[in-house]
């Protein structure tokens, strides 16, 4: 496969993106990041250094409330920051729990966020208290490297370590990728936590990554079927554990997934991965570093909307990524393997893992963990990791399992949880907890909508209309999300609201609840009243006339409604049936 | 402020001709000569007032006494200690007045004066305010220090007297004016005439001091001439100032912005006023005289403890006006010690006078409602309060930068009395100044004492927290105006950072555009340890005392009661620590620096 290589790594800074050369110029992340954070006129810092921040997990944003308020005030925005923690696998222990919930009160909003890629986040860091708020999560074990930025992100892997073997396998395993694709900068530890720098100097501070990291942002996910939890398909690199009897005989390979695009530009679009082949559990670092490398060597550099892996992948052919990778490694891969998902959401309430412990998956709307008078979610969390023996598992549809529970304690824990209000609602219905919403307004500088402050209405006004259709109780997947780039994972759902301005949305219908087929965009720009009107008839005709075990998603596509979306390029192409209908 | 006497004129007249000495080509000359040809008289005493005034302002009588040119051995030395530029004001009348009258005088402001300046004077008239809990006003200090030390002269052969302005609300009314009165009788001086202490509507008693004291000069010196008139009337107020208080322009208020985020414990106003039409020329440093009413809602509290119709004819400046009306033009406010005293005389009950502790914050109302007035008269009881003074604001703009519009940075004041919220007078007319048709009662304010360097090159630095950062923001739009290369250095301070920076992201525009090379910051509330401007001047002592050595100017604008006096002890202290000076060198430094205009504030 020759395709000429217009745009990558081999090509002069010149002809390159701007970041290219900031990336370059900037000794390893540093740039003016030191006299940025001692510049107490301004709660921002330099625009080069928001960019490299980003590399550690800090992410510079506005309270967007209150950004034209200020401006009239003659006040610069209300800066402030919004930092990610690394936590591979989405583990962390009770003590690490009380440090983070301790950290947020003292340096942050008093929220805790749970993403999408199972780690925490904290908003409204303002900057005097960042370095103070980076080292607290450093006393705890933890840090904020490469949670964003062009680099290798927080690896993901099915929820929950304590509830097999395989599972502690595989949770093991997403921890070591992530530490062996962690980049190795000393910027971090010198201006961050403040310690001494290297001495001397090591002579390349970037092994893997060199001086300009990759094109873009890198995602590995490991699934263990029949779970499909992480949306294994929507990520640039996925493992999919095959098991026999108890035993990972290896991974089938996944590339080139991704959610992000942009309005109206065909050539971005939400890809799902492709399979690559299988290889063996002690191959996987060796096939996760290569496939980072190619990445890093072939992506576009010039066109950062057209710089994922999965453009690359779509450009160059599968095929050709395994001949690179083989040629790199000095080994091909083996055929996939057979593999079934049955679903993508998350188990919630108690459930017994192998060894006879027990877990409880507790439903949180939204990952937004904060009190409120009668659901004192935070306060109760705290409660229960000042006790809890086990460990508190991430997961990507950002609900919380609070894992490993002796028999002797579960009354303790489920005590706890009635004292604070937090148990899962019992008359909820199933559509709100598979519902799942990016931040969006007011901190995400991308958001042009309403997200997480507003699917909860949303859900609320659908309530009624379930009860009638007597679905309350079929699980629907719902995800909204401020914009097109596709936190929420939008593309993956079978209801999906994409932000396009202030109140208006995009609406597509028609994934695959186990996370094997996209969406299809079914209205453009579109406000509350029409989103409950057509989701309300949509709703009746599934009630009346679907099949048995029938999904929502399959529903719409069988009767007409949309077209499946196999593929991620058709994802702006394929004009809207009910846009064509109406014309 | 220079009156040129009546010798001084014929002296101008008699030169042959006056471009001769003109900095000007000949080409200039000519075209300023045609020019001044078309103007009628009107318009030529216009002009002059504006090209004294913006000479003034621009510093450049920044010689040692700018005062009058005495023809001979002056009679009379005028001796003004200002602080907001009445008193200097003042000075001018007078001097003025004893022009009019051909006596030999000099007008000296208090920084300036020397112990020779009193051993050579004859007769000496002091013009004084008092600040704060009774001190001098700072231009004064030297002064007030040097007569009450062991080096004071002996004054067996000075005649004086003393004109003391001040504010009967605080409780050491007129204390610098009786301190100066005192000493100097002390020091042997003979009183020419009694001291006479003025409230915040000092006009008409200056009026009667000025010309009882001229007129008891005058039958001392038989030389000096009856009240005669010159044929040149010197003009103090030229069009350019023509709105005082009584007469005030009436602004349209272009904006009316919060600078102060809704959750800030503050309420800072940014106000934006028209000029346009009203001939007012302003300069960075000057201020603002807002005269203020109070609202009729505060008035009829008042009325509501009193046994008066609304209506009751009240006569008052001149014509009879409903008390309704005339009440919104006094003080109603906080009783003073005088109120209560003459009140309490007036109707019977001087005996309960001691009882009255006006430092507890009584309002009248209250109060009259406790002491109802019985039998006096409506128009009695009005007399006995005092007018409600206008507030000055430094300006906050540039006409350079934005040409017909003066800006204003209001603090609005705000308290809580006995479980109800109080707006200050002046802030609740601010707060109500909304709408298109908004207007805002202003007069200029000159403040010489408040200028910019003459060199643009002149470095700057600017010490004002809180709303005494307002005339630094015209300072910078000037100089940016002007394209003046000297450096700039702010050091502002308030609560929060995140609520109440005052102008942020104008500072940062600056600051990125090149013109202020240094901004510190002193938000007191943002961490355990309230930290204040005079900690960040410490900190950065050594660069500041660089500045010095290169000639920077230092201006000081806000607080005087602490903020001015504890920024005035650091920079004692960076001239002990980095100069090397010994304490009392160091205070002969500033003193120094004082003098040649190089420290300057405009404190309140």
């Amino acid at each position: 496969m020759t395709l000429e290589r217009k745009a990558d790594l081999s090509r002069p800074l010149s002809e390159l993106h701007d970041n290219e050369q900031l990336k370059f110029d900037s000794n390893y992340l540093r740039g003016t990041i030191a006299a940025g954070l001692a510049d107490h006129a301004t709660g921002a810092v330099a625009d080069s250094d928001t960019k490299l921040l980003k590399f550690f997990g800090i992410y510079q944003q506005d309270d967007r409330d209150v950004r034209e308020e200020r401006r009239r005030a003659k006040l610069e925005p209300q800066y402030q920051f919004m930092v990610r923690v690394r936590l591979p696998g989405g583990v962390c222990t009770p003590k690490q729990w009380l440090a983070l919930d301790a950290a947020a009160h003292e340096t942050a909003n008093g929220s805790l966020r749970l993403t999408t890629r199972q780690t925490f986040q904290f908003h409204g860091v303002f900057k005097p208290n960042l370095r103070r708020h980076i080292q607290s999560i450093a006393a705890c074990g933890l840090d904020t490297i490469a949670a964003c930025g062009d680099d290798n992100r927080n690896v993901i892997c099915s929820a929950n370590p304590l509830l097999s073997p395989v599972h502690a396998e595989v949770t093991d395993l997403a921890q070591r990728i992530g530490r062996h694709l962690l980049h190795r900068t000393g910027a971090y530890r010198e201006l961050l936590l403040e310690q001494p720098a290297a001495s001397p100097p090591p002579a390349d501070e970037e092994p893997l990554y060199g001086r300009t990291y990759l094109p873009r942002k890198f995602k590995i996910a490991l699934a263990v079927p029949p779970d499909n939890d992480i949306d294994v398909f929507a990520h640039d690199l996925g493992f999919i554990a095959i098991v026999k009897e108890g035993r990972i005989e290896g991974y089938n390979v996944f590339v080139g997934g991704g959610m992000g695009m942009t309005h109206k530009v065909p050539a971005t679009y939400p890809r799902l991965s492709d399979a690559a082949g299988f290889c063996l559990p002690e191959q996987v670092i060796t096939v996760a570093e290569h496939t980072m490398c190619i990445q890093r060597d072939y992506g576009d550099r010039k066109d950062r909307a057209h710089a994922r892996f999965k453009y690359t992948i779509e450009d160059r052919g599968v095929e050709w990524f395994k001949a690179e990778l083989a040629q790199r490694t000095g080994f091909e891969l083996q055929p996939a393997r057979e593999f079934k998902f049955e679903s993508s959401a998350d188990p919630y309430g108690w459930y017994q893992g192998a060894d006879g412990r027990w877990h409880y998956t507790l439903f949180i709307e939204n990952g937004r963990i904060s009190d409120r008078p009668g659901y004192e979610l935070m306060s109760g969390l705290r409660e229960i990791a000042r006790t809890h023996t086990g460990l508190f598992a991430l997961t990507t549809n950002q609900n919380i399992t609070i894992a490993g529970i002796d028999e002797s304690d579960r009354a303790r824990i489920e005590a706890l949880l009635r004292q604070y209000g937090i148990e899962n609602e019992i008359s909820s219905t199933a559509l709100r907890m598979n519902s799942m919403a990016c931040v969006a307004l007011p901190t995400c500088g991308l958001a042009m909508a309403e997200s997480e402050r507003y699917l909860p209405t949303l859900l609320a006004k659908l309530g009624s209309t379930l009860e009638e259709l007597g679905l309350e109780r079929t699980p629907i997947t719902i995800r909204m999300s401020g914009c097109p780039n596709g936190c929420s994972r939008p593309y993956l759902a079978e209801i999906a609201l994409v932000g396009k301005g202030p109140g208006k949305y995009n609406l597509y219908l028609g994934a695959s609840a186990s996370g094997d087929r996209l969406n299809a965009l079914y209205l453009e720009n579109v406000g509350e009243a029409q989103i409950l009107e057509t989701l309300r008839s949509l709703l009746a005709r599934y009630a009346a006339e679907r099949n048995e075990q029938e999904r929502f998603g399959d529903f719409v596509i069988r009767i007409g409604i949309v077209p499946a979306m196999h593929a991620g390029r058709d994802f702006q192409r394929l004009p809207s049936l009910a846009k064509a209908a109406s014309a | 402020m220079s009156t040129p006497s009546k010798e001084l004129m014929r002296d101008l007249a008699a030169h042959v001709d006056p471009w001769s000495a003109a900095p000007f080509d000949a080409p200039a000359i000519q075209t300023w000569q045609r020019l001044i040809q078309q103007l009628n008289p009107h318009q030529r005493l216009w002009l002059s007032g504006y090209l004294a005034g913006s000479l003034s302002a621009a510093g450049a009588v920044a010689a040692p006494s700018a005062a009058s040119v005495p023809s001979s051995e002056p009679i009379v030395t005028v001796l003004y200690g200002s602080q907001s530029g009445n008193c200097e004001r003042l000075a001018g009348e007078i001097g003025a007045a004893l022009a009019k009258r051909g006596v030999p005088h000099v007008v000296l402001d208090m920084l300036d004066c020397r112990k020779n300046h009193l051993q050579d004077a004859r007769n000496l008239l002091v013009v004084v305010s008092t600040h704060g809990e009774g001190d001098p006003p700072d231009r004064a200090a030297a002064l007030h220090e040097l007569l009450h030390s062991r080096k004071a002269p002996t004054l067996k052969h000075l005649k004086y007297s003393v004109l003391a302005l001040g504010d009967s609300s605080y409780e050491r009314f007129c204390e610098t004016g009786r301190q100066f009165d005192a000493r100097l009788a002390a020091l042997g001086a003979e009183q020419l005439y009694a001291r006479v202490d003025c409230d915040v509507d000092y006009e008409q008693s200056a009026r009667e001091w000025i010309d009882a004291v001229i007129e008891r000069v005058a039958s001392e010196h038989a030389s000096v001439p009856a009240a005669q008139l010159t044929a040149f009337e010197p003009t103090l107020a030229p069009v350019a100032t023509a709105y005082t208080r009584k007469n005030p322009f009436l602004a349209p208020v272009l904006a009316n912005q919060r600078l102060t985020t809704r959750d800030s414990e503050k309420d800072v106003r940014h106000i934006e006023l028209s000029l346009e039409g009203s001939g007012i020329h302003y300069e960075p440093g000057d201020a603002i005289g807002v005269v203020v009413r109070n609202s009729l809602d505060r008035v009829d509290a008042l009325l509501g403890a009193l046994p008066y119709a609304a209506e009751t004819p009240i006569s008052h400046e001149g014509s009879l006006r409903p008390l309704r009306e005339v009440l919104q033009s006094c003080d109603i406010g906080l009783v003073t010690r005088t109120f209560a005293d003459k009140y309490l005389d007036r109707i019977g009950q001087a005996d309960r006078a001691a009882s009255i502790d006006v430092s507890a914050n009584i309002q009248v109302a209250d109060f009259l409602r406790d002491y109802p007035p019985r039998d006096l008269g409506a128009e009695d009881l009005v007399r006995l309060l005092r007018p409600l003074a206008p507030r000055l604001y430094s300006i906050a703009s540039s006409a350079r930068a934005t040409p017909d519009e003066v800006h204003l940075t209001v603090g609005l004041v705000r308290f809580d009395l006995n479980g109800v919220t109080h707006f200050g007078v002046a802030s609740k007319q601010f707060a109500e100044m909304e709408g298109d048709d908004a207007v805002a009662p202003i007069y200029l304010h000159r403040n010489p004492n408040f200028r910019l360097p003459n060199d643009p090159g002149t470095p700057i630095i600017m010490i004002g927290p809180g709303t005494g950062v307002a005339p630094f923001r015209g300072f910078l739009a000037e100089r940016e105006a002007l394209g003046a290369r000297g450096k700039n250095w702010l050091f502002f301070g308030e609560r929060h950072f995140r609520t109440d920076f005052l102008y942020q992201a104008e500072w940062l525009d600056y600051r990125k555009r090149g013109f202020l090379h240094r901004i510190e910051l002193a938000f007191s509330r943002d961490q355990k340890d309230k930290v204040y401007v005079q900690h960040r001047m410490r900190e950065h002592g050594r660069e500041l005392y660089g500045w010095l050595q290169e000639g920077a100017h230092v201006y000081v604008c806000g607080d005087a009661q602490r903020m001015a006096s504890d920024v005035q002890e650091a920079l004692l202290q960076i001239l002990q620590e980095h100069g090397g000076h010994s304490a009392e060198r160091a205070a002969e430094e500033l003193l120094e620096l004082q003098r040649a205009r190089r420290y300057q504030r405009d404190v309140y």
